[in-house]
């Protein structure tokens, strides 16, 4: 076909068919947070001793740490997600989160005998974690990667990843309230591998439904 | 083809174009054609003309289907560059994939039948074949299987005005192709 009658087609299309409309990003977190937290409290219960541990660092850590995460990466899927976005200028943010579950790890280090640090890293139950974690996230990173979609990435692997790694997060912030482990130890292996987990699944989703 | 002004005003024309000025929007593509043509002659050197026309109705095609990613506060052409760098890329990835595939071979084949009075299925479906990857599948599920637009669209996980947009076009190419052969 020529292009003279593509662009005649495309004229035509553009004058029957309005410009698609996403969805705005609040209402997509919003659809997101609330399905996360849905499918949180009708599959697990809140921890029993939840007053008693809410203030000490191994609790915090998991909410903060998950939060430090989630931020930036909602914001890189928010450029991502344009054309002309620029994603990498906020990759840095991405490590404030992983600095300070360094330090919590650090800490942890200092403040128990090594001896402890096997049974602490394994926890009450690693595998029911990181498979709930994996759980939690998937409607959150469906949800992500829909929106993303529905807009226009130049980067279709890095974005479905970014959402594989906020789906993560936002999963871990959440089931946080009944994971009984409060070692960073835990967090840093178990929760970890579920959302290196979850980047990849994202990235291969990524590969086929946000390429245009 | 008109003669464009010397210095178009691509995001006044896209802008009016997105309003639903119709003679402004295909100004605005007619104008992208242009400027992609001229960029992609320089990048992949002239002996690429077939392929630098099947970049630049890609690109065409993703502009107008990703017209509601511009945000009216970035210049239109930095927007138009990164989808022309991303439809470049993808059509040299898919198109060193599928090289064997040459449109020559395609032509030998329908002369070989110009003494046929009527389009046979064999035929049909050949030429169907021949499309570029897009048409060919959205024409094959519609004419061929028999499928509605959004089933197709939901099969091959692409946009309704997408699966429309490919259809005409494998569809014109197609009309095309067997009127050359009946003459």
């Amino acid at each position: 076909m020529r292009t003279s009658q593509l662009i005649d087609q495309l004229g035509e299309d553009a004058a029957t068919h309005p410009p698609k409309r996403p969805l705005p990003w609040a209402l997509v977190i919003t659809g997101a947070l609330l399905a996360g937290a849905l499918l949180m409290f009708s599959l697990f219960s809140i921890r029993p001793d939840l007053s008693r541990v809410a203030m000490t660092y191994g609790f915090l850590l998991k909410p903060g740490v998950a939060a430090l995460v989630a931020i930036p990466a909602l914001r890189l899927i928010v450029d991502i997600s344009h054309p002309t976005g620029e994603p990498m200028r906020h990759l840095p943010w991405l490590a404030v989160g992983l600095v300070v579950l360094v330090l919590g790890v650090a800490t942890e280090m200092m403040l128990i005998p090594p001896v402890q640090w096997s049974a602490r890293l394994i926890g009450y139950n690693p595998a029911a974690c990181a498979t709930s974690v994996f759980l939690l996230a998937i409607p959150i990173v469906a949800i992500m990667i829909f929106a993303i979609r529905q807009r226009a990435t130049v980067r279709p692997v890095l974005a479905g990843s970014l959402a594989g790694l906020f789906g993560g997060a936002v999963a871990t912030f959440l089931y946080a309230v009944h994971c009984p482990d409060d070692s960073p130890f835990f967090l840093a292996v178990w929760y970890g591998l579920a959302i290196l987990l979850l980047m990849g699944i994202g990235a291969l989703a990524g590969r086929f439904f946000l390429r245009w | 083809m008109t003669a464009p002004p010397s210095t178009p005003d691509l995001d006044g024309l896209f802008a009016a174009g997105l309003d639903g000025d119709r003679i402004a929007y295909q100004r605005f593509l007619d104008e992208v054609a242009r400027t992609m043509r001229a960029f992609l002659h320089k990048k992949m050197g002239s002996d690429k003309t077939a392929d630098v026309e099947d970049v630049v109705q890609d690109v065409l095609i993703a502009v107008h289907t990703k017209r509601h990613s511009w945000r009216p506060e970035k210049p239109v052409a930095a927007w138009l560059f990164a989808i022309a760098r991303y439809k470049a890329i993808d059509h040299w990835r898919s198109h060193s994939r599928h090289s064997h595939l040459d449109i020559a071979d395609f032509e030998s084949v329908l002369s070989d039948n110009q003494a046929e009075p009527v389009i046979l299925n064999y035929e049909l479906e050949r030429a169907v074949g021949a499309l570029s990857g897009r048409s060919r599948d959205v024409v094959s599920q519609i004419s061929l299987k028999g499928q509605s637009i959004s089933d197709t669209a939901k099969h091959l996980g692409m946009s309704e005005g997408a699966v429309r947009v490919a259809f005409h076009r494998g569809l014109s190419a197609l009309s095309e192709r067997f009127k050359d052969n009946d003459k």
